[in-house]
């Protein structure tokens, strides 16, 4: 599939109004960014959106339910200073909601034990929950590093009794913590893979019914814990990540398996990140569909359908997203797309 | 500045005879077990910068070696190699000694095993037992949960336990 990237830059393009310049001055964003939260959002909840990542989000911890109960851990954290509370569509996760100077989160012996993960935020558990509902087998993880979704796969086909996580990453330093954190968490069924996931269709001679690609994004649903991505991204730069994430999604469906679901998730609140590239390929591949969630763990925000001058399928509607300043979470985008049989 | 290929030093491949032969023998050595029960036939060896763990073979791993993909990891954590000794894992260590009770060990007090933890040795006066070792290798055993957290080696002139590798790797090594 060839991919332009004049094209894509054409078309995500945003002419910033004056009133997108008033408020980028003030909050520090770059005026494109702001224009954009403009047209999804209007001025009044784009507002309540810039004013919501400027809050701390709380981190989570999730039970390594393997060598640990929940309650035991909830039990030894707090001795420890750590106010917890359960996620109630997360089974062993909690939100920290106090904690203590010292020991931190990833330093207390429990930790090292494996007792834990740490996840910045509670957004990261929920496409692991939609994608493995009701599913036992082989998953690849596409993107896996640093290893939070990879070990929690792991963690819930181990409980289920079968199936091994292809974890792949391209960045090896980064694999270096994920392969930490499954010795740490003594996990036995995870293959660290160090590849382009845009080349493993090529090398794999299987398929999968299960694939994950959390793609590497302009992370601007993560600003919260990282304000350097209010101004980081010119939208050149932002064009050629969306041409990586089409090229990447348009490989990996190539290794779904008749009827296999492949959940692409993206830590990011834009259109041209999300919508825009899962309407890119299923236009491309007439073999792919968007599905709903199997579930509904919480009240999901509906995928975008029409964008400044861009109109999607109707199927992205399908996708959910997560809203900082309507569910409490990082700004987040899950589409679960379907290899027709 | 250095690639990313270049600051880390990352080297896979089968474990070689002369270690699996050591991790066997040093199983054997600290708790008098078949070490073949509990270390497969099949094993691979990672090395990453100058920490090298030993890990099971997954057999659906092997037909994407032959597709030229690099595995850097896979299965059980069977042991590590650090400082010129080959040692059982601490997730290893917990298993074994799960079945046949503590040998090899001490365990160690709550502030003994923070000492521990950061890298450092263990003073004899945070041992609170000793499970006799022939080697004068030991087990490092946490005493508030008894859990394996390491293992150290008695040093007679400095009369200390010195530490050889303990879970704190997870942070200074592995990041």
């Amino acid at each position: 599939m060839k991919i332009e990237l004049y094209e894509i830059y054409k078309d995500i393009y945003v002419e910033p109004t004056r009133e997108a310049y008033e408020i980028a001055l003030k909050y520090g964003y770059l005026p494109y960014m702001v224009q954009r939260y403009l047209d999804m959002l209007g001025e009044k909840e784009s507002l309540e959106l810039i004013r919501a990542f400027e809050k701390p989000v709380k981190p989570v911890v999730r039970t390594n339910t393997l060598i640990i109960t929940s309650f035991e851990l909830k039990k030894r954290l707090s001795e420890l200073g750590f106010k917890l509370e359960e996620i109630p569509w997360a089974p062993g996760s909690f939100w920290v909601v106090e904690k203590p100077e010292s020991p931190t989160l990833g330093a207390t012996h429990e930790y090292l034990k494996g007792y834990y993960y740490v996840h910045r935020d509670a957004s990261s558990l929920l496409p692991v929950l939609l994608l493995l509902h009701d599913y036992v087998g082989d998953v690849l993880d596409a993107c896996a590093a640093p290893g939070g979704k990879a070990t929690y796969i792991a963690q819930i086909l181990k409980e289920r009794g079968c199936g091994v996580v292809y974890a792949n990453d391209l960045v090896l330093y980064r694999l270096k913590a994920l392969v930490g954190h499954i010795m740490r968490m003594q996990l036995n069924n995870v293959i660290v893979l160090w590849s382009d996931a845009r080349a493993l269709s090529n090398r794999f001679k299987r398929r999968f019914h299960r694939i994950l690609l959390d793609a590497p994004c302009s992370g601007e649903g993560r600003i919260s814990v990282d304000p350097g991505r209010k101004n980081k991204t010119s939208i050149l730069d932002f064009a050629i990540l969306v041409k990586r994430e089409i090229e990447l999604l348009a490989s990996l469906v190539d290794l779904l398996e008749p009827s296999g679901v492949l959940a692409y998730v993206t830590c990011s609140i834009a259109p041209e990140e999300n919508e825009y590239v899962v309407n890119y390929v299923i236009k491309a591949r007439r073999n792919i569909e968007v599905i709903d969630p199997p579930l509904k763990l919480l009240n999901y925000s509906r995928g975008i359908v029409e964008f400044h001058n861009l109109k999607f399928s109707e199927e992205v509607e399908r996708c959910i997203r997560l809203w900082p300043h309507r569910h409490g979470l990082f700004g987040y985008t899950i589409c679960l797309l379907k290899k027709r049989d | 500045m250095p690639s990313e290929k270049e600051r880390l030093k990352l080297k896979t491949g089968k474990t070689p005879l002369k270690l699996l032969l050591k991790l066997k023998l040093a199983i054997r050595d600290l708790y008098g077990v078949d070490p073949d029960k509990y270390v497969p036939l099949n094993t691979r060896l990672t090395c990453i910068d100058n920490f090298c763990v030993i890990h099971s073979e997954i057999p659906d791993a092997r037909e994407l070696r032959l597709s030229n993909l690099r595995i850097i990891y896979e299965g059980f954590w069977l042991g590590v190699y650090v400082k010129k000794t080959v040692l059982p894992s601490t997730s290893l260590a917990r298993r074994i000694l799960r079945e046949h009770g503590l040998r090899s060990a001490i365990l160690v007090s709550d502030q003994g095993i923070k000492a521990f933890l950061y890298g450092n040795n263990i003073l004899p006066q945070s041992v609170i037992k000793i499970y006799p070792s022939t080697t004068g290798t030991y087990t490092v055993i946490d005493s508030s949960d008894q859990e394996v957290v390491g293992f150290s080696k008695w040093n007679s002139r400095r009369n200390v336990y010195v530490n050889i590798y303990d879970l704190g790797i997870f942070l200074r090594i592995l990041g």
